[in-house]
């Protein structure tokens, strides 16, 4: 190990950076540093994108869109299909940022010389407006129709059918390096709403809130929600609720990863955390 | 605009002819400088950050002619200040004292150029080809050995080792590419007070 060429300890420093060689690399990477300091010069690059890389990744776990799909979202809607269209849509609801993001899209494509493809192709607000429009105006109305909707589901409705649930502890979360292979859930019949129970370090600081991002095995979004309920599990450990349709987001079942990230109140001087889960569906 | 012509632009661009590098830079500054994107300060930054990604995006054989060139341009355009965009917001969450490591950092002027280094390499992670920035993410986020990260290719650990290395040799030529130095070649841009190239 000792007789290495320079070359083969460069191509070591972002693992000895990342600290993550065997005993016998590391002394022979700070053997070489210290006799090098050329060296120097390339273990600071490494420590500057190792903390750009994971400070990224802090943001990223949030499930914020992928830019070139916001731009594809606001150019040509009609070239996306249907089951992704609505999760972008639904995606754009309950994240301001991206809301934020395709709002400016959509605005910069108001410029001489580009057609504003887009106008119109979101159809979530006109049925909102027009519902609020209902509520505010015929509030009578509203309460009647909504206790005859009511009222129908329970007595004829079908009865829905009990969630599968899944717990995330630490066994299987990634990051902590505990977890070796996947949790793995069997659905049974056509049984598609999941409740996962996470569990995640006890917070003590009021308004702290949690948001899950399913990613599928190629680290693409499938499913953004934010936590149902938290409640204290230990003295040490709180349980995360969140409820999933995985027949939308993950038709096929396949190996995904969970993602919670804590969202502090506005104000918090605290670092925000995320979790990392593995989990495997497997149809039947 | 004939195919032809664009052809003639597409092939001149990637070779680095003035004229032709000036068209695509026109694209790209019409849409870059719009007041929707609140970059009026960076327009500069971004049109440079665009040409950087078009390079690599024309270079590879990426655009397939499915629209025209300037479409293209355009589109690449808007998604680059959408991640501008994200990057400057990321800047503005993260440096902060608890984030930015400030041990050994023996004045405020250090201080500075360690923030400024972080900030530009965020910027950077946004230039480098993908496949780099995931295995960046699978070392430094995942924490995978090369050994690991090897399985989970099917490649030699060696490959890995050598792919990482090209990566950065990659990352410090696109670093030239922007202006004035940080720490292990790359360079930043006129605010920091370099030079340009």
């Amino acid at each position: 190990v000792t007789d290495r060429e320079p070359d083969d300890i460069s191509q070591l420093l972002p693992f000895y950076v990342a600290g993550t060689l065997a005993a016998a690399e590391r002394a022979a990477v700070e053997k070489a540093l210290a006799e090098s300091p050329a060296l120097a010069d390339e273990v600071a690059f490494w420590r500057g994108a190792a903390a750009a890389t994971r400070a990224r990744g802090t943001y990223e776990a949030r499930g914020h869109l992928p830019a070139d799909l916001l731009v594809a979202l606001a150019e040509e809607p009609k070239t996306i299909e249907r089951q992704q269209l609505r999760f972008l849509e639904r995606h754009l609801e309950i994240c301001s940022e991206c809301r934020g993001d395709y709002d400016r899209v959509r605005a910069s494509l108001a410029m001489p010389g580009f057609a504003p493809q887009a106008k119109g192709a979101l159809p979530g607000p006109k049925l909102r407006t027009w519902l609020a429009a209902l509520v505010t105006h015929r509030p009578a109305v509203t309460a009647l129709a909504a206790w005859v909707l009511v009222a129908v589901a329970l007595v004829w409705g079908p009865q829905a059918p009990e969630p599968l649930v899944l717990r995330l502890d630490h066994a299987s979360q990634v990051r902590s390096g505990a977890a070796t292979e996947p949790v793995t859930l069997r659905l049974q019949g056509s049984v598609d709403l999941l409740v996962i129970h996470a569990e995640v370090p006890h917070s003590s600081l009021a308004g702290t809130s949690y948001e899950l991002t399913l990613m599928d095995a190629r680290s693409r979004p499938v499913h953004v929600g934010r936590v149902e309920s938290v409640q204290p599990r230990s003295a040490d450990v709180d349980e995360l609720k969140f409820r999933v349709n995985v027949g939308t987001v993950a038709p096929a079942g396949g190996r995904l990863r969970a993602v919670v990230a804590e969202i502090l109140p506005a104000g918090s001087r605290l670092s925000a955390e995320t979790y990392e889960y593995e989990f495997e569906l497997v149809r039947p | 605009m004939s195919t032809e012509r664009e052809r003639e632009i597409l092939a001149g661009f990637v070779a680095g002819r003035k004229e032709d590098v000036d068209v695509v830079v026109g694209w790209v500054r019409d849409v870059v400088r719009h007041s929707a994107w609140g970059h009026e300060d960076s327009v500069e930054d971004l049109v440079s950050d665009t040409v950087i990604k078009l390079l690599r995006l024309l270079g590879s054989g990426e655009f397939r002619g499915e629209s025209s060139l300037k479409t293209y341009v355009s589109r690449v355009a808007r998604y680059t200040a959408v991640d501008f965009a994200r990057h400057e917001r990321r800047s503005r969450l993260l440096l902060t004292e608890e984030n930015v490591p400030t041990a050994n950092v023996p004045t405020p002027e250090d201080l500075y150029a360690q923030k400024e280094a972080h900030r530009l390499f965020d910027r950077l992670l946004e230039l480098v080809d993908p496949r780099c920035k995931r295995l960046w993410e699978m070392i430094f986020a995942r924490h995978l050995t090369y050994a690991e990260i090897a399985a989970q290719e099917g490649v030699s650990a060696t490959a890995i080792k050598v792919r990482v290395y090209r990566c950065k040799e990659e990352a410090v030529a696109i670093g030239k590419r922007m202006r004035s130095r940080i720490p292990g070649g790359i360079s930043t841009d006129h605010r920091s007070g370099g030079r340009v190239p």
